[in-house]
């Protein structure tokens, strides 16, 4: 809870199918299309995380999210996004707030309400290799990369359910995006026909650990690809430690969000 | 270690492998590690949809069974309650109702209540003749009502709320300095349950937002004051009756008058604060030779801002109030001047730690002032650790606090850890740990450490 999830939907909603070329793509070229796919805009979601420990104890988090996306004066597209939760019981209306900003070098701004303490406080970390609410996914999953700090090169071509897919490895530049992100490197599995990433492994830095991204629901939802479902698997030596399921219901494009709604005092107020 | 590294050299070699190889079968074993469940892909019509409107009633809340247990009192002197052992054994429940007012209404209406009722066993089990009647009266049965407010928004930018709330201002954690318009239930230092730690007033409140900048006007009939610690229980110092406290009328020429500007920024924030306000903690007074608690009527005047810096956040505060009297030099009005710096880190896994300080200058300070226990200069600290672990299942906070001299004014530690059972249900274990000290509200309180315990529902 240190860190307000910048975009969970950054890897989950909004990839527009677009019939490509593969020929000539470089794994950078491919990359980028993922980078600069059409999310679509001013969303509206409904979010369950089923939280599966090794012993298949379950645990439940739902959230209601509204998002908005605001061009700047440089071409920038910043993100806004509100969310809060509905349950469990005992973080009920605890709301997060933040600005996601489209350039890599300003950080995010991020929010949270406790309505225990009725108080709003601003979170600042840079680090996003932390755990997103308990989940297996980590805040750095749910943000926009910076393609810049990264390498990347393609290892192969394969199926992944039917699809065609390029498999792609990515490996930090710097120790600090290493921090940042908490992995050391990373394979992504993205689809040819409309350049989402629908697998992704995660070597972590610490802990000598694998993540298993997985999506497992796809649906085009107000003419918009769109990511409904996905899980997050930690392994260790191929021992399942922990996995999260991830489905997003009521997902609907292009609603009528006020300004308003993403300021502190409608993060106070809560839904 | 060297053994170990070239293990893999040398297998590759008496398996006839080159080392490429064996790392492209490990990525290969690596990538297969998926489960080949089919992929639900179903295209779905664009349909007509607009934003739900807000939530419809809801109600919330939780039961619990809280115990504490005191491992450092002495025993008593004669005529002197009892106060070693268990100290709470209290269940509690909360109820929490909110929702929206029918559509008919011109503007949308949100109405927020909350409330809770706790019986605390302690006194049944160890015996109410036991206690003084005091301290039962505050302890025994508590009944709290929360917050009670209807809240109507006029415009997009314009807000109105009337009924009893909770204003929390500023930016600091665990000192308050621009943070003034409620006041605290300081009943049981440390002890306190977070949620109600603050009391509501009743009162008119305004939110205005344009850009960045929130402007907000409070109008507050309802004079209350902090909820200190009944005489003869075990936070009481003065273990003897206490003064009596006149409390000025609710009326209007009593109505307290606060505002505030709030801008959030890219990177910071930053609030202005105003009040015309009574002095929370009072002073003494005498009258026809009886001492008095009287509380004069001050204005603060009050700046707040953070600052993030990577995995930093910087806080500060700053206030100055006036109109403070006091029993020493009575006639004069004094005025404070309070500042408050803090830092916060976050970089740690899943954890962050954060301190603060504040000093308090008293303007004008005498040494006919020493015996009231006011300072020219005082300080406060606090250290705060908190961190959730086993994917959220666990989490651990410790705080410990002191005010100046720092060796001996005083203060307390608390830590606990809370562990989550399964969703909404959680148990909680800690300590309390008193550190007496020279200074109020801390002098005499070294007896009270205690571990504590509960189990909660929420619902």
């Amino acid at each position: 809870m240190k860190t307000i999830l910048a975009a969970l939907f950054a890897i989950a909603i909004g990839f527009v199918a677009v019939p490509v070329h593969a020929e000539n793509l470089s794994a950078r070229d491919i990359m980028v299309k993922v980078d600069d796919r059409d999310d679509g805009d001013n969303r509206v979601a409904e979010m369950k995380m089923v939280l599966i420990d090794k012993n298949g104890d379950t645990r439940i988090r739902e959230m209601k999210s509204f998002d908005k996306d605001l061009i700047t004066d440089k071409g920038e597209e910043d993100r806004r996004r509100i969310m809060f939760f509905l349950a469990p019981a005992d973080v009920k209306d605890t709301g997060f707030l933040t600005y996601d900003f489209d350039a890599y070098v300003k950080d995010d701004d991020q929010w949270l309400f406790l309505p225990a303490l009725k108080k709003t406080k601003r979170i600042a970390s840079t680090d996003k290799s932390g755990s997103f609410m308990g989940s297996d996914f980590n805040y750095s999953d749910m943000t926009r990369k910076n393609l810049d700090a990264y390498d990347f090169k393609i290892l192969k071509e394969v199926e992944v359910r039917g699809a065609k897919t390029w498999v792609i490895e990515a490996l930090p530049k710097t120790q600090d995006e290493i921090d940042s992100t908490g992995y050391k490197k990373s394979v992504a599995f993205v689809r040819q026909d409309n350049f989402i990433i629908v697998r992704a492994v995660h070597w972590t830095d610490s802990g000598d650990k694998l993540k298993y991204l997985d999506v497992t629901g796809l649906e085009q939802i107000n003419g918009v690809w769109t990511v409904t479902a996905m899980s997050m698997t930690t392994k260790k030596n191929k021992i399942i430690e922990h996995k999260t399921n991830l489905t997003f219901s009521n997902v609907h494009y292009d609603q009528d969000l006020n300004d308003n709604l993403f300021t502190l005092r409608r993060l106070e107020k809560g839904l | 270690m060297k053994v170990f590294a070239a293990l893999p050299v040398l297998l590759s070699l008496s398996l006839g492998m080159s080392l490429p190889a064996l790392a492209q079968d490990a990525l290969d074993d690596a990538l297969g590690g998926f489960d080949d469940t089919p992929l639900a892909t179903q295209p779905k019509p664009a349909e007509p949809m607009t934003v739900q409107p807000p939530s419809p009633w809801s109600m919330s809340g939780s039961v619990s069974f809280s115990a504490a247990y005191d491992y450092t009192q002495n025993a008593p002197a004669v005529g002197e309650s009892d106060k070693r052992g268990l100290s709470r054994a209290r269940p509690k429940a909360t109820f929490k109702l909110k929702g929206n007012l029918p559509d008919q209404f011109a503007v949308p209406v949100r109405i927020f209540a909350e409330a809770s009722l706790a019986h605390d066993l302690v006194y049944t089990v160890r015996g109410r003749g036991n206690y003084n009647a005091t301290v039962k009266n505050s302890f025994e049965r508590d009944v709290n009502f929360g917050e009670l407010y209807a809240s109507a928004r006029l415009t997009d930018e314009l807000e109105l709320t009337i009924g009893r709330q909770i204003i929390v201002w500023g930016t600091s954690e665990n000192l308050r300095v621009v943070d003034v318009i409620n006041p605290l239930d300081r009943r049981e230092l440390g002890m306190v349950d977070i949620e109600d730690i603050r009391l509501p007033l009743a009162m008119a409140r305004v939110d205005y937002v344009t850009g960045p900048w929130t402007a907000t006007a409070l109008a507050i009939p309802q004079i209350r004051f902090n909820k200190n610690a009944p005489s003869y229980s075990p936070y009481d110092s003065r273990n003897g009756a206490a003064p009596q406290d006149d409390l000025p009328a609710d009326e209007l020429n009593n109505m307290e008058l606060a505002a505030q500007l709030r801008g959030n920024f890219s990177g910071w924030d930053l609030s202005f604060q105003a009040a015309n306000m009574f002095d929370d903690a009072g002073h003494k007074e005498t009258v026809d030779s009886e001492s008095r608690i009287r509380h004069s009527r001050v204005n603060m005047l009050g700046i707040s801002a953070d600052v993030a810096l990577g995995n930093w956040l910087v806080r500060g505060e700053a206030a100055s109030t006036s109109g403070l009297q006091t029993q020493g030099v009575p006639s004069k009005d004094f005025r404070r001047s309070d500042v408050l710096a803090g830092i916060e880190y976050s970089g740690l896994d899943n954890a962050s730690v954060s301190f603060e300080a504040a000093n308090r200058h008293l303007h004008g300070w005498t040494a006919a002032l020493s015996a009231e226990g006011f300072k020219s200069n005082s300080q406060e600290y606090a250290l705060r650790f908190s961190g959730d672990y086993m994917h959220d299942r666990v989490h651990v906070t410790a705080l410990t606090t002191r005010i100046s001299p720092l060796n001996s004014g005083g203060g307390f530690s608390r830590a606990s850890v809370e562990y989550d059972l399964q969703d909404a249900l959680s148990v909680t274990g800690g300590v309390t740990i008193y550190h007496d000290g020279t200074r109020s509200p801390f002098k005499g309180l070294g007896d009270n450490d205690r571990v504590f315990v509960e189990v909660k529902q929420s619902f």
